[in-house]
């Protein structure tokens, strides 16, 4: 190796506030340990949040449970994917859908007609988008018998597959509101730097690793495709979720709760107070000019 | 000849922000050449998983000139196709339009192809070099402005560290994978982790650091758009013989 250009910066230790928290790292995780403390933190046990921050690989930790969490609630999509894709829809299935369609257009008469648009206008333009909506059900079931290199079976699977593997990476219009590994990273950067604006001490590692507990209480939404109260129990497992995340930024950098819930929605507000700015800044220029 | 620093053990820790392994390629005896190997490697080895399952993905979508061919039948069964048809301009306008709109659709809408896959071999690890050198050699100089103790040697070889979440594009060895925005901010995690490590700095005039190169980006993106559009403008009244 060549000889370095220029001089090296002696080994430094790593600055305090860097370090894991001072709670000691409890000893031998075997996986019973494991769930039983996930379960803890579900149950908003500060020990258990406190324990996941103190660990050394406590991202690693938080890694582990979003990805584990976000391939569980995605598992019934998955097996629903697979089922659908080893079933090519029926014609009878393709006219139901057209003929929807068409029905819910035109239950829309009325509310139009309110609007000031004819009953003709708004039959043709029923007509014009049913029809192009009939294309495109014709072409995708054509496109469907066209022939593959591999069998069409085994690609769907393989479809079903990747976007199953594809959800833990995704990231969400809503703050926390799927546990996936593109929200537990994207919104903590900003909750992290606003713990620490508000006096948090708590480190990168044992921050994340804490608040990936989050994504606990979203193991519910493996029964969300439940008909009736599957959307109830979606709301139900992001709230709880919020809670634990604001028990999580409160433990893992020591602040007080009300801090740790200003740290926690302080960006979320920010972003909401930019947009309205934005558009204001927008509809401004806009009645300027007209 | 040094030792090698770089080991898949190295990156391991670093991924999951092991402030050692930022320490140990900062300390090294040639951080850069550490760095460079790992961004090649990392560029040459996902893009090799990405042909494979490219290729899959390929194999498992019918070709697009047979879908190309069941649309153009099926628009020609349009009620309104026939008024079209009988207009030689009108025919000929179409003609244009649907050619054009063929060969942008295989490279806008990402269609699989193990060629361009191929070509990644290439193309990655050159992208990854540039984006790594970009960031590095702007993070020094921010690192370096608020007070850091950092070489440019040692800031690249950490900042090397930080493009480790890249290893999950090697997921794309599965046909349909995308890997969404999550890779990005990781990226911006372990970024901050490695300034912090090269220069020494507290926490805030790290995360300063870190997030300054961005900014330039920003900034150098609107420059860009600022000046494309008249040229943008000019090449269209050009090409509309004006």
């Amino acid at each position: 190796m060549n000889v370095p250009e220029t001089p090296q910066t002696p080994a430094a230790p790593p600055p305090a506030d860097e370090r894991p928290a001072a709670v000691p790292a409890p000893q031998g995780w075997q996986l019973h340990g494991w769930f039983s403390r996930l379960w803890d933190a579900a149950r908003l046990h500060t020990p258990a949040y406190a324990g996941l921050a103190g660990r050394q690989d406590a991202f690693f930790q938080g890694f582990l449970i979003v990805l584990l969490v976000s391939l569980l609630a995605g598992a019934p999509g998955f097996v629903g994917d697979v089922m659908a894709a080893l079933q090519r829809p029926s014609a009878d299935e393709t006219a139901e859908r057209s003929i929807a369609l068409r029905e819910m257009l035109g239950a829309a008469g009325p509310w139009m007609a309110r609007l000031g648009l004819s009953t003709a206008a708004w039959t043709a333009a029923v007509d014009e988008v049913a029809d192009a909506f009939d294309m495109g059900l014709q072409v995708s079931q054509e496109i469907d018998q066209l022939p593959t290199r591999l069998p069409r079976p085994v690609g769907r699977i393989l479809e079903a597959f990747g976007g199953w593997l594809s959800a833990p990476f995704s990231v969400a219009r809503l703050p926390l509101a799927v546990a996936s590994l593109g929200v537990w990273l994207g919104y903590g950067v900003w909750v992290m730097l606003a713990a620490r604006l508000l006096g948090g001490r708590g480190s990168l590692s044992g921050f994340f690793g804490a608040t990936a507990l989050y994504a606990v209480p979203h193991a519910l939404d493996l029964l969300r495709w439940l008909p009736f109260i599957g959307g109830l129990i979606g709301v139900i497992a992001y709230i709880w979720g919020v809670i634990v995340y604001i028990k999580a930024t409160q433990a893992s950098h020591d602040l007080s709760f009300e801090r740790a819930l200003i740290a926690v929605l302080a960006p979320l507000a920010l972003a909401v107070l930019i947009i309205a700015g934005l558009f204001s800044m927008l509809s401004g220029i806009v009645w300027l000019r007209s | 000849m040094g030792h090698r620093t770089l080991s898949l053990a190295l990156v391991w820790r670093a991924l999951f922000l092991d402030a050692a392994a930022y320490e140990d390629l900062r300390d090294d005896d040639n951080p850069f050449v550490e760095g460079l190997y790992l961004v090649v490697l990392l560029g040459v080895a996902t893009a090799l998983l990405n042909l494979i399952g490219q290729a899959l993905h390929w194999a498992s979508v019918p070709s697009l000139s047979a879908i190309e061919a069941v649309v153009l039948r099926n628009v020609q069964q349009q009620a309104w196709w026939p008024s079209i048809a009988n207009d030689p301009a009108a025919l000929q306008a179409f003609t244009e339009r649907w050619d054009f709109s063929w060969r942008v659709i295989p490279a806008l809408s990402d269609a699989p192809g193990p060629l361009r896959a191929a070509l990644n071999i290439i193309v990655w690890p050159f992208t990854g070099m540039l984006s790594w050198l970009a960031y590095g050699v702007l993070a020094y100089l921010f690192g370096r402005l608020l007070g850091g103790r950092g070489s440019l040697n040692q800031t690249l070889g950490a900042t090397a560290l930080a493009l480790t979440p890249w290893i999950f594009h090697a997921l794309g060895v599965i046909p349909y994978v995308a890997i969404g925005g999550a890779v990005g901010f990781w990226q911006l995690i372990l970024r901050y982790k490695a300034v912090r490590t090269a220069h020494v700095l507290p926490w805030g005039r790290a995360a300063a650091a870190t997030a300054l190169p961005y900014l330039v980006y920003l900034l150098l993106a609107a420059l860009a758009l600022l000046f494309s559009a008249p040229l943008t403008a000019l090449l269209v009244a050009l090409l509309a013989g004006r």
